[in-house]
Formats: structure tokens, C-alpha cells, sequence
């Protein structure tokens, strides 16, 4: 960090020498002389605005336009650029097979295109699609895929719908089959008024259409946050898709925080992936807790073609914390600090109304309190309600979000038990991996 | 020099107190278009545009003692606009030299780096680092909160930094 910091104070040495060229007063001292007030240009903001949305808008069909003509028309603008490049230079297989529901809705699995990283499945639904109903949209049939004695997760698909409502075309993204399997069963069903419908058919994987190339790299970095860990286990690059795989707690640390009443459960984990000192897309992220602990998944797009260098920026880390702190409160109109974790909640006001007791409180903005309780004479209230009031830009830069909690007790021995508190942490640390 | 008195008698349209105005901190508005633009062309050219909005916008500035800070987010604007204008995607002339040193060739890696940085980060690399402006002073220049600038320049620098790694550049 302080190496670029000392390049950028280089730099501005320069910057310092420069000065204003002399010709800077006669010129603005003839543009002022030769200006006549305006009353008003308003209008030319709305003007450029107009013409900014044009552009815009120009801009987006002339993107979709440029895909027409590839293999698979009609999937242009559903693939990412990269699976769109592997479909034009003939990767993936064509299936090209039909099948009929009883409600007269067909589905064509028209394609899957296989790697390390993805099973990426391409099929169309077409006939009685009757989408001037948009429920109907929500109501076509599923699609499950099984491998060899495993499901194959699906992750997350793109749909589009065409003009003329008549066929609606999906590009879904799985987990890879195992690398033995040579064939994945289809099973699509539909259920509606008609009945249950189900349809099956198996598909052989050839595997000389999937993708083998692979750079699986173990990365086996930790990064320090506040007093936690986060490690980046592996980066699997393949031709469809970069993966980071990388655990936050394992079981025994999960247990043990859990016995302390000392959990932590992540929202997210904002990171980013750089190769070559370019940012590579993001595809879509994951976080799971299950036996193996808390363990997260980041897909990004492929990297490119000659990867010298590959970093992984942790960004930020917006979690869910074990607290249970507690705070006497009082209805003597003062304002009360109180900080948890280095995090600044304000407590302003607590009055009673209507039965409820009502406490207005102020935090930064990226701090929830996610569990919290009044105990009132010894009996513990849940939240009933809770009131945003207003959103703050101070002076000084800071959002501040105030909000009233509304609790359905009221008494004299008031504290609040703040249990859990959400916040967001930025990180801003990277780890390089090697690249042969 | 009293700034209020200036802003005032600008306000009552007259053109001599603006110019006397702008005069009298011409190098830091030099300076603040020159590392938008990195020509000296443009950098005058956007020194204009913000004097003639400037002259007919005075009368709608609240406080005087904002002159500055106000003045100063124009010619932000000016220069960004200049910037989609013109597309330009040209090396600088500042190391624009046929002789360069080290220094400078190092300059010009750092430079195109910082030109591959998305339009936010690549500001606020320029005024921290550049002009030197504290996280309030570019916060009322740019109007964003201060938090913003503070996470804004720790991400910009973040990036700047795999991305001369990832020029295979070893540091300084």
C-alpha cells in the first residue's frame, strides 16, 4: 500500500510545479466580456437528459442487435460474454430434443455445455404459453437434473420471454455432474389444473463436447478481520466460470462460538477478482452453515486467455453478531450513548403510548439491531414494530438512520437487551496468486 | 483579499470582482483541471466554461464564504463534461517528453492504471493524492459524504494497487 502511496507523492510533485499559464486572465477576461447574462437554462438540462436517455437507449439495442447471427439464436442475450464466445466456437452439445406437456406447453432442451465449474443447460419453452397472464409465467414447468446417484444442484438461471409471447428461452446454471457420470436424467413436470404431468428422458453426456481445461489453484490464505478469520481455500478456473471457494468458521469453531453465546453469521462476503490487474465479473455469490461450518462460493466470469496474475480483493464482510448487551432506560428525556462491538447506537427517547412503550433510537447505516428485547419489570417484550423515521446526511458525511422500536409492554424497570447486531465491516485486503 | 465582499459585488454582475475571484486562486484551478484533463488546452478551456456558469449562476449561491467549494464542484463538472465530450483516451502531456526518466516512465505506467480505475475512484485518487485535498474539502467538491470519500479512496487505492501488480509492475 505505501509503495503506491509513495508513487502517487511522486506524482504530485509534478502536479505542484504546474501553475496557471499566463494566458488564463486575458482569455476569461474576453469570454466575460463577450458573455450577456442568460436568464434561465433549465430547459437544457432536460434537454441533455433527454439525450442522454437517447444514447442510452440506443446504446442497449445496438448491444443486443450485435449477437444476431451466432448459433444459437435467440440465447444471445441471456449468455454472458464468455459462454457466448464458447458457443461460437462450437463448444457444448447439441441436444435438439422436444417434449409435449398435456397442457399443451412444449419444452426443448436445446443444448448443455459442460466444465469443471458448470453444467449450463439451454431449452426453450413454446405452444400454449397464454403469457398474457403474467402468473402464467411463474406456473411453467420445472426442470430437475440427476447425475449418477446425486442431484445436481441448480444455482441460478436468465430467462427471456419473446416479442410475440410465443416461446420463452432459459439459460440455467448447475453444478457440474461428477467426472465419471456419462449421463443426466431430465425430469420436468407440470402441475396445473390439467393434473400432474411429468416428463423423463436421459440425456448421454459426449464427452469430448465438454470443457477439461482447468486451472485449479489452492490459495490457502487467510484474511484477518477484526478477530475472526476468513480463508480462501481454492480457485478453480475453467472455461465457463472462475470459482473461490473458502470457509469462514469450521464446525468446531462454529460450536464453540455457539457455546459462548459468541456467533457470528455472515450476510456477505463482498470480495472481487482481478487478473491481469482487471476486474473479472461477478456471477453470483453464495454462503452456507452446515457440517463444514460457515463456507462461501464466489463465482466470477472465466479469466482471460494469457492470466499472468490473479488477485483476490476482500472487500467488505456484513455479518450478524452474538451481543446480548443490556441498557437501563429512562423516560427523562436524555439522550444515551452506548457503543457495541465499536459500534455507536443512540439511544434519543423512550416514552409510552398507547400501552406500548416506544423507544427512538439512532444508528450509523449499515447497523441493524437484528435481535433485540425490553425487559419491564422482569418480563421480557419481543419488538412489535419497528418505525423508520428519518434518514440523515450529517455535516460531517455520516448517514444516520433513526428509527422507533414499539414494544407491547410498558412498566417502571425498563432495559433493553440488544441480543444480535448486523454491521458491515470494510476489509479492503488482497492476496496474489501465482500463476504458472 | 475579502472573499465576501468579492462574491457580493460578482452577484451585483460585476464582471471585474468573478475575474478578480478566480484570479486570486487561478494555479488551484489550473491545477484541479489539469489532473482531470491532463492538457493544458482542455484545462483552460473547462477554467471557462466554469467562469461564464459562474457568472450567470452567482445569484442563486446561499452562502458567499462557499465560493470556493462551489466554484470548485462546477469546474468538476466542467471537465467531466469536457471528458465525455471529447472521448479522449490520450497519454498525458505532462510526461509527454522525449527524454523521460525513471521517474516519469514510472509516472506513465501509474497514470494509465489509474485511467483503467472506474470515473469515481479515478477522481478521488487525483484530488487526495494529486492536489493534496483533505476528505472535507473533496467532499463538498463532490458532494458525497465524507464516509464515502473515506471508503472510495481506501477502495481506489486498493484496486490501483493489484492493478500495477497486475501490470507486473514490482512497486516503488
Amino acid at each position: 500500500m505505501m509503495d503506491i502511496e509513495k508513487a502517487l507523492r511522486e506524482q504530485k510533485k509534478q502536479i505542484d510545479q504546474i501553475n496557471a499559464p499566463a494566458e488564463l486572465k486575458p482569455r476569461l477576461e474576453t469570454a466575460l466580456n463577450e458573455e450577456r447574462k442568460r436568464k434561465s437554462q433549465d430547459h437544457r438540462w432536460t434537454l441533455r437528459a433527454a439525450a442522454i436517455m437517447v444514447v442510452f437507449l440506443a446504446g442497449y439495442n445496438l448491444n443486443t442487435l450485435a449477437y444476431y447471427g451466432k448459433r444459437m439464436i435467440g440465447f444471445e442475450g441471456l449468455m454472458t460474454d464468455t459462454v457466448s464466445e464458447l458457443v461460437d466456437s462450437g463448444m457444448g452439445q447439441d441436444i435438439g430434443r422436444t417434449y409435449a406437456f398435456d397442457n399443451g406447453v412444449n419444452l426443448t432442451i436445446d443444448g448443455v455445455m459442460i466444465d469443471y465449474n458448470n453444467l449450463i443447460l439451454f431449452y426453450t419453452f413454446s405452444g400454449a404459453l397464454n403469457f398474457d397472464d403474467s402468473d402464467k409465467i411463474f406456473n411453467l414447468p420445472s426442470i430437475y437434473l440427476k447425475g449418477f446417484f446425486e442431484t445436481i444442484e441448480h444455482n441460478h438461471s436468465v430467462g427471456n420471454l419473446d416479442e410475440d409471447n410465443r416461446e420463452i428461452k432459459f439459460v440455467s446454471y448447475y453444478d457440474p455432474p461428477r467426472a465419471l457420470t456419462r449421463q443426466i436424467k431430465i425430469e420436468s413436470y407440470a402441475m396445473d389444473d390439467s393434473g400432474f404431468n411429468l416428463i423423463e428422458d436421459k440425456v448421454t453426456i459426449d464427452r469430448s463436447k465438454a470443457m477439461g481445461k482447468i486451472l485449479k489453484k489452492s490459495v490457502a490464505h487467510t484474511f484477518k478481520v477484526g478477530n475472526r478469520n476468513i480463508r480462501i481455500n481454492e480457485l478453480i478456473a475453467t472455461p465457463t466460470a472462475t470459482s473461490i471457494t473458502g470457509s469462514m468458521q469450521n464446525i468446531f469453531q462454529l460450536a464453540r462460538d455457539s457455546l459462548f453465546d459468541n456467533r457470528i453469521r455472515p450476510n456477505s462476503i463482498s470480495m472481487s477478482l482481478w487478473a491481469n490487474g482487471r476486474q473479472v465479473e461477478s456471477q453470483s455469490s453464495s454462503l452456507k452453515t452446515d457440517l463444514k461450518g460457515i463456507t462461501f462460493k464466489q463465482d466470477f466470469d472465466a479469466l482471460p486467455e494469457d492470466t499472468k496474475s490473479i488477485q483476490i480483493l476482500l472487500e467488505s464482510v456484513t455479518a450478524d453478531y452474538d451481543v446480548d448487551e443490556n441498557f437501563a432506560l429512562s423516560m427523562d428525556n436524555s439522550e444515551k450513548n452506548v457503543v457495541i462491538n465499536n459500534q455507536h447506537i443512540a439511544i434519543l427517547d423512550v416514552w409510552e403510548s398507547d400501552s406500548q412503550t416506544c423507544v427512538k433510537i439512532r444508528t450509523g447505516d449499515h447497523l441493524y439491531l437484528s435481535k433485540v428485547f425490553l425487559e419491564v419489570d422482569g418480563a421480557k417484550a419481543e419488538i412489535a414494530k419497528t418505525v423508520e423515521n428519518q434518514t440523515n446526511k450529517l455535516k460531517s458525511g455520516r448517514i444516520e438512520r433513526t428509527r422507533t422500536m414499539y414494544f407491547d409492554k410498558i412498566g417502571e424497570d425498563m432495559n433493553l437487551n440488544i441480543e444480535r447486531i448486523t454491521y458491515k465491516t470494510d476489509v479492503y485486503q488482497s492476496v496474489k496468486i501465482k500463476v504458472n | 483579499m475579502d472573499i465576501k465582499a468579492y462574491v457580493i459585488r460578482a452577484k451585483n454582475e460585476e464582471k471585474q470582482a468573478l475575474l478578480e475571484l478566480i484570479m486570486y486562486k487561478q494555479d488551484e484551478y489550473y491545477k484541479l483541471a489539469y489532473v482531470y484533463l491532463k492538457n493544458r488546452h482542455d484545462a483552460l478551456d473547462a477554467i471557462q466554461d466554469m467562469t461564464l456558469i459562474l457568472y450567470n449562476k452567482i445569484g442563486k449561491l446561499k452562502k458567499d464564504e462557499s465560493f470556493y467549494s462551489w466554484s470548485k464542484t462546477i469546474l468538476v463538472n466542467c471537465c467531466k463534461a469536457i471528458l465525455k465530450k471529447r472521448n479522449r483516451n490520450d497519454s498525458t502531456e505532462l510526461f509527454d517528453v522525449e527524454q523521460r526518466s525513471k521517474e516519469q516512465e514510472d509516472g506513465i505506467v501509474l497514470e494509465n492504471t489509474i485511467k483503467r480505475l472506474s470515473e469515481k475512484h479515478q477522481e478521488i485518487i487525483r484530488l487526495k493524492y494529486y492536489l493534496d485535498m483533505d476528505n472535507d474539502t473533496i467532499s463538498k467538491i463532490l458532494k458525497i459524504p465524507i464516509g464515502t470519500v473515506k471508503s472510495r479512496a481506501n477502495a481506489a487505492l486498493s484496486k490501483l494497487k493489484i492493478m500495477m501488480e497486475g501490470n507486473g509492475y514490482d512497486g516503488y
